[in-house]
């Protein structure tokens, strides 16, 4: 106890005779100057993108969910939900006319697509916050 | 402290340029001590001191006032360093925390005394250099802000208590490095 307070009384005589230090004198200029620089860059050219064209990607998706799943029946047997998948009514796309288009490819590309559209979303808010 | 040459937050929020630079000449050698003594480099320091004030300006339409503004002013600049900390990964400097005996804290109190102004300043200098960053601007903050246990604790997020334990550990760890510094010192009275 008498040693903490020994140290206590060092620590604070040695941060007695402490200074602080100075930034380069025209520091205070180069703020202004990088403010008023970002401000014009600002009004030229928003890095941020509008929110709203990333939404449409995810909106187009839900959609064709939609779409693709009106065509299940609205029955709620167990076989329906397991077998949902192999009666997928993908025919409007019509890929399989151009080259063949298996049905695992199909999910695997939406997938994909949809991991797509979420990792945008999520690097546009991480450079956002970045660049804030 | 805070009272004379107060920034006009007002006339800033509506874009006066002045009114800004008043706030940054009032805060920059705090913020730049700061950062220089967690970064322990001068340029990479002012451009985080810069960085931090870019930030305030951005943010000080969002400051309330619950605190005072040289501690919101302040926790930006910590919590900048910090980030550029963690993005180089830097923050590995740490002491061991050694007791220091009395008779040590004695020896080291008399070598103090024969040192000019000067000399004593640029040994606190080296010796905050060896601190870990967050011991560094604990100390600095504690000992250049009023001494307020609970404005501190603002600053760097932490509470009153843990604040007291911290500081108790960073004058340690502080003992530790002025000890090894001071070694040369405290043996020349012997060797008279």
């Amino acid at each position: 106890m008498k040693d903490d307070k020994a140290l206590k009384a060092l620590v604070d005589t040695l941060f007695e005779e402490d200074q602080l230090a100075s930034p380069s004198p025209d520091f205070t200029k180069k703020v202004i100057a990088q403010l008023e620089q970002e401000e014009k860059q600002g009004l030229k050219a928003p890095f941020g993108l509008p929110k709203w064209p990333l939404l449409l990607p995810v909106l187009f998706f839900v959609l064709c969910v939609i779409y693709v799943f009106n065509t299940l029946s609205t029955g709620t047997s167990k076989q329906e939900y397991t077998t949902m998948f192999n009666t997928l009514d993908l025919s409007f796309l019509d890929l399989n006319i151009l080259f063949g288009f298996s049905d695992s490819l199909g999910y695997t590309v939406t997938v994909i697509c949809l991991a797509i559209c979420v990792q945008v979303i999520l690097l546009k808010k991480q450079l956002d916050r970045r660049f804030a | 402290m805070e009272q004379d040459n107060q920034p006009d937050i007002a006339a800033i929020l509506q874009g006066d340029a002045r009114a800004f630079a008043v706030l940054v000449d009032r805060y920059k050698n705090m913020v730049y001590t700061v950062a220089l003594r967690m970064l322990k480099h001068s340029e990479e320091a002012e451009e985080v001191a810069q960085d931090t004030f870019i930030k305030v300006f951005k943010s000080l339409k969002r400051f309330k006032g619950d605190s005072k503004l040289s501690t919101w002013i302040y926790r930006i600049a910590y919590n900048t360093c910090l980030d550029r900390l963690k993005s180089k990964s830097r923050d590995r400097t740490n002491v061991a925390l050694d007791t220091v005996q009395g008779f040590e804290l004695q020896n080291m109190e008399n070598a103090l005394e024969v040192m000019i102004q000067n000399e004593k300043q640029e040994l606190i200098r080296a010796c905050v250099q060896q601190l870990a960053p967050k011991d560094a601007a604990l100390l600095t903050l504690f000992y250049f802000e009023e001494k307020n246990l609970s404005e501190l604790g603002k600053i760097l997020k932490m509470k009153e208590s843990a604040v007291k334990v911290g500081l108790f550990r960073a004058r340690r760890r502080m003992a530790k490095i002025l000890k090894k510094s001071l070694q040369s010192e405290i043996i020349k009275p012997y060797e008279r």
